[in-house]
Parts: structure tokens; sequence; C-alpha cells
């Protein structure tokens, strides 16, 4: 079959599932529904029920597109020719794991066929920081003895943020490169990644992004880990998926990916939106808008989920990622601003409005279970004889069936994708990676568990950051916090009380005036009441438990161990220098 | 770059980084690109229904 043809066939079958799959659902509320009377609330419920699953679809579509193994591309042998600049931007990082990364990735390169020079993009405005970055920086260069390839610079105004840092790069030294290899301040790349990435975007001259998938690593925390297990675990088979719908258009996630510089200076420089944040001012959730513009030039973006050897770290606890979360969610949401922009791909547009539906989904089911709620406590008492001259009363239909058929439905399409996902491993011998079959298989079961306890409260938490945003609140840039997971009940309880007022609420409410709908609600309600108390638990460490194991974790990667061992040996100087760092405002320049 | 930093009650190794200057080699290439800043501006159907639901000022700053 046709490129062409193939890439629609698979696309037509990605849209129809969620179509298909949104349209039962509703079709199946609204029988069950009309069997004591079909009030507004019916039909609203209905609404958002369709849009609900669609999207519970859409995942599972990918899951299933991206179920069978890929034919690996065979690594290239050829000279390179062009010249490349690895590009970490940073912002009030803790600046010796930060430059202890780009040590490990200079030494590894130091025998590579390739001319890679490093830059270091300072954001950083406290003292504290800048300072300690000076420091590193001379320790680097003295130790590494890249003078010449080794570059450092700070912006004092860091205007349009990481975008805004890499753009003013491009500006002043572009021209001296033909790649640029965008990284996080947490990222680490193996020197044979770097190369096979420089190959693929040097033998393919139309190639304007590379994009790896990069694995989440160095996890401690119960919450850390489930989310490393998942994304190690899960996130391939998405990611196949995802890159066998891409076409021209691909994703671009920000960092872990290497774009061709005349390419991204032609097409990315990016516009002030018109108006006050959130909606207006710098684009925030900038990557996926750079991905089109290279899309709408011409240039191919692309996702090449068999490149290994990309790592970067995650949030520690609930709350860390609740606050990267409300970050992203208005990214996403200001990105309705660019959906309609002249020219972009359609598949761009489609990506736009993915990351849209993937914040405004969660208020979608929150607002599907409150109408519901009200559906059922505003239905009329049944009418056992509406002809005042019947004899016999007419008992409603019981269409209980229809709701059970619908909820087994909705779980299926929830479970389906991650128990295809573990045969596959399992097929594949995949799983032998992540250790024993039975670990594997209770890692599995336990994420599948603790990922149902956690939704509503990440529920509650996106249905908030939505809120905030559509009533025009900004939540600024706050910084992530690396380490340091441990949260306390009444930490996490200050974050999130609004969720347990929320939950007690309901809890209240609904086994006063619909009593027979609270088993239905309990999974929902519970955890949001419980939420402090889990959020405190999932901070915990769990480091070196069987369950929730990666292969990073079993077997460590060459360059994480590279950068071990380099923090180990700057051990004296690094403690100094973290004690001279507050931990209250260590940040990312993005992600 | 360079500039004078205050560190104030710091260790020995705070103080010997406040006072570490960037050296002049760390500076980026000089190689300009030009990068034109490119426009969002929304389609001619889109624009048009803007138009008429009268919010064709919400335009793409340049």
């Amino acid at each position: 079959m046709a490129q062409g043809a193939h890439l629609l066939l698979l696309r037509t079958l990605a849209v129809t599932l969620p179509v298909l799959a949104g349209g039962g659902a509703a079709a199946l509320f609204l029988q069950y529904s009309s069997a004591g009377g079909l009030t507004p609330y019916a039909f609203i419920s209905a609404a958002l029920l369709t849009l609900s699953t669609a999207w519970l679809a859409w995942g599972a579509a990918l899951s299933l597109i991206g179920l069978w193994p890929a034919r690996g591309r065979a690594p290239s042998t050829a000279p390179i020719q062009g010249k490349t600049v690895v590009l970490m931007p940073v912002c009030n990082e803790d600046p010796a794991p930060t430059f202890a990364r780009v040590a490990a990735m200079i030494e590894a390169l130091k025998s590579a066929p390739a001319e890679v020079d490093f830059a270091i993009l300072s954001d950083s405005y406290k003292p504290e920081a800048i300072a300690g970055e000076a420091f590193w920086y001379n320790r680097l260069l003295a130790e590494t003895g890249a003078e010449g390839r080794l570059f450092y610079r700070r912006r004092t105004k860091n205007t349009g943020r990481k975008a805004g840092n890499i753009a003013e790069f491009f500006r002043k030294s572009g021209a001296a490169y033909d790649y640029a290899l965008i990284l996080d301040a947490d990222s680490l790349m193996e020197a044979e990644t770097i190369v096979e990435m420089i190959r693929r975007i040097e033998a393919d001259p139309k190639l304007g992004l590379l994009q790896t998938l990069p694995t989440v690593v160095r996890a401690q925390s119960v919450f850390g880990r489930a989310m490393q297990f998942a994304a190690a675990f899960y996130s391939p088979v998405f990611a196949r998926g995802l890159a066998r719908l891409q076409g021209t258009a691909g994703p671009f996630w920000g960092h872990n990916a290497i774009v061709r510089t005349r390419a991204w200076a032609a097409a990315c420089g990016l516009p002030e939106l018109d108006g006050p944040p959130p909606f207006g001012g710098h684009i925030l959730s900038h990557d996926v808008v750079e991905a089109a513009l290279l899309a709408r030039a011409g240039w191919t973006v692309r996702l090449d989920p068999d490149l290994g050897g990309s790592y970067e770290e995650g949030p520690e606890s609930l709350i860390e990622h609740a606050k990267r979360d409300r970050r992203w969610c208005q990214g996403n949401l200001q990105h309705s601003r660019i959906v309609p922009a002249a020219g972009l791909l359609g598949w761009s547009r489609m990506s736009l409005v993915l990351g849209i539906m993937a914040y405004v989904a969660p208020v979608f089911w929150a607002g599907f279970l409150i109408s519901s709620l009200l559906d059922r406590a505003t239905l009329p008492p049944p009418d056992y004889f509406p002809d005042p001259h019947q004899f016999f009363p007419v008992f409603p239909s019981d269409e209980t069936a229809k709701a059970i058929g619908l909820f087994i439905g909705i779980i299926g399409l929830l479970i389906m994708p991650k128990l295809l996902i573990l045969f596959e491993a399992a097929l594949t011998d995949r799983l032998l990676a992540f250790g024993r079959p039975f670990s594997v298989t209770v890692s599995a079961l336990a994420d599948l568990l603790l990922s149902s306890l956690i939704a509503p409260i990440l529920m509650a938490f996106q249905s908030r950051s939505v809120f905030q945003v559509l009533r025009g609140a900004d939540g600024g840039w706050p910084a992530n916090r690396r380490g340091d997971a441990r949260v306390t009940v009444m930490e996490a309880f200050e974050t999130c009380h609004f969720m347990v007022s929320i939950g007690l609420v309901g809890l209240f409410a609904s086994g006063y005036f619909i009593p027979e709908l609270l088993p239905w609600l309990v999974p929902v309600l519970g955890p949001m009441i419980l939420a402090p108390f889990l959020i405190a638990w999932t901070s915990r460490s769990a480091k070196g438990s069987a369950i929730f194991a990666t292969p990073e974790e079993r077997v460590t990667p060459h360059i994480l161990a590279r950068h071990d061992a380099i923090l180990a040996d700057w051990g004296q100087a690094a403690d100094d220098a973290a004690n001279a760092t507050p931990s209250e405002g260590r940040g990312t320049a993005d992600a | 770059m360079g500039e004078v930093m205050t560190l104030q009650g710091k260790s020995a190794i705070d103080l010997k980084a406040a006072g570490t200057e960037i050296p002049a080699i760390a500076a980026v290439p000089e190689a300009p690109l030009a990068m034109p800043v490119q426009s969002l501006d929304a389609g001619g159907i889109v624009a048009l229904l803007r138009g008429l639901f009268g919010t064709a000022g919400r335009v793409v700053k340049h």
C-alpha cells in the first residue's frame, strides 16, 4: 500500500474509534436514562459523556495502532559533515547536577565521529544560582578541557522564557551550526544516541526536527516510581502509535530533540499573542507550536521512538505534578488562539486540539458526574397509572443492564490498552527487562490500582486549573522542585483542601438525595476526601523496591552512571554548592 | 556576565563562587542567523467568522 494511503487508513481508524465509542456511550446512556423519563440534564450528560469517552477511546486507538513492533532502522555509519551544538537552557537550577550532566555528555562524546559544541543558556536571576553557575562552569571547563567548545551565556532579562532563551541563541550564534540538540536542565543523552540523531537528520534533508522518546529516570517516591514505571512500560507503545500517525507533522516535546538550525530559524520565530495572560502574551507551551510552524514551512517533524538513550526526570509528588500540570494547562488552553492559524497542517491542528482536550476532558468527566446526579435527583416520581382508566400499573422498563454495559465499556477503554501492552511486553520479551514476570504483573496491577485512586485527585486539580485559566488567572511560571519529594499530610491538605470539601459535600448530598447512587460515587469521592493522605503516602520513598522497577533501575545506563560518578567526584564541592543554593525556587527553564 | 553578586554569610566555596568570573572564552560564537517572527493570524474562513462575530480585532502582535 502506498505510504499516503496507509497513513490515511490509520488516521481514519484512529478517529473512527473515538467517534463510534463516544456515540455508542451516549446512545446507551440515553436509553438508560429514558426509562425514568428524560430531563435536560440527561442530554447535557450524554453530550459530556460523548466527548469524555471519545477522549478515552483516542488513547485506546493509539495503543492499538502502536501495539505491533516496529522494524528498527539500520544504524548509519556515514561520515558526519555538519556541526552540532547541544543547548542546555537553565533557570535557577541546582548547578552541580546540571553541569555534571554536561560533563558526562562531553566526556561520552570525546571520541565521537562528530563535531559537537555545548552551550549552557542561563536565564537564572537568583544571585546564588548565578554564582554557582559561574563556579561550576569554570570547574567544568578546567576538567573537560573543552575550551572553545563549551559556552555559557546568561540573559539578564528572560523574555519569552525557554523559547526566548533558545531563540536568542539562534539569532546570535545559529549560523555557526547545522544542527542544535535542545535539552532541558534535567536531560541526559547517550553519545551513541546523539550521534545517531545527527546522522538521521543529516541523511534526510527535509527533516527539520527529530524527537526522541525520553525515558523518565531517578524517581524515588511511590508516586514518582509509579509514573516512571508507567512511562517506561506503556509509553513506547503509545509513542509508536503516535509515530505511525504523524506523517510529516510529528510532535515536539520541548527537549531531547535535534533541529536543523536554518529550518528552525526560518520557521520558529514565535510571535507574542495580543492581550494579557493567560490567553495572550508569550506562548507558554511553545513546543507544539514550533512543531506546527516547522511543518507549515514544509519541514518534516518526526518522532523516532526507536531511539533509546534519552533520559529526563519527572515530578516526585502529586503536588509537583499538579504544579507542572497547571503550567501545561495554561499553555495548552492558550493554543485555542493558535488552532485556526493560517496554513497549519490538519494534523498539527489536531495535535493542538488534542493538547487542549488533555486538560478539558477531566472537566467533561466532572461535568458528566454532576449533571448525571442532577438528572437522577430531579427525576419526577414514576407514574404507574399514566392512563386514569387503566386497571394494571405500568412499571418503567429496567435499563440497568445498559448502565452496567456502559460502565464495563468505559472501564474496558481504560484497562484494555494497558492489558494489551502487558501481553505485547510478554510476547516480545520486553517484559523481562523490567524484572521477573510475577513482579512486572504485580507492578502493572499496582499501577492500575494507584492510577484509579489518584485519577479523581488529578481530575480535581486539572478542573481547578482549567477554571482558573478560564477566569483569566495567570499561573505564572512556578518553579519545579527537584528532589525533596516528601510531603506531610498537612502540606498536602493546604494544597488540596478544596477537593476534600467538595468530596465531603458531594458525599453527604448524594447520600441524602440519591442514596441508591452512593456506591457508584464512592470510587470518585473517596479518593478526593482522602487526598491529603494519598498525596503524603505516595510521596514516601520507595527506592529499591521490585514493584515499579524499570530497566534503567536494574541496569544503570552508561551516561547515568557517569553522571553519578562525576557528581560523586565533585562530592564535597557539590555539597557545599547545594548548601549555598536554597532548595526553594530551584526550577527548570521549562518542562 | 561576570557581574558582582552579594552572598552574605555563605561558606568559603560560595565566596569563591561569588568571586568567580565567567571567562571571555565562554562567549557564544558570533554567527547571527535571521529568525523572523512568524504570523499566527487565523485563516480566511475563521477570520471571516471572527469578523461576523465582532472579534476581528484579535490579531497577533508582531
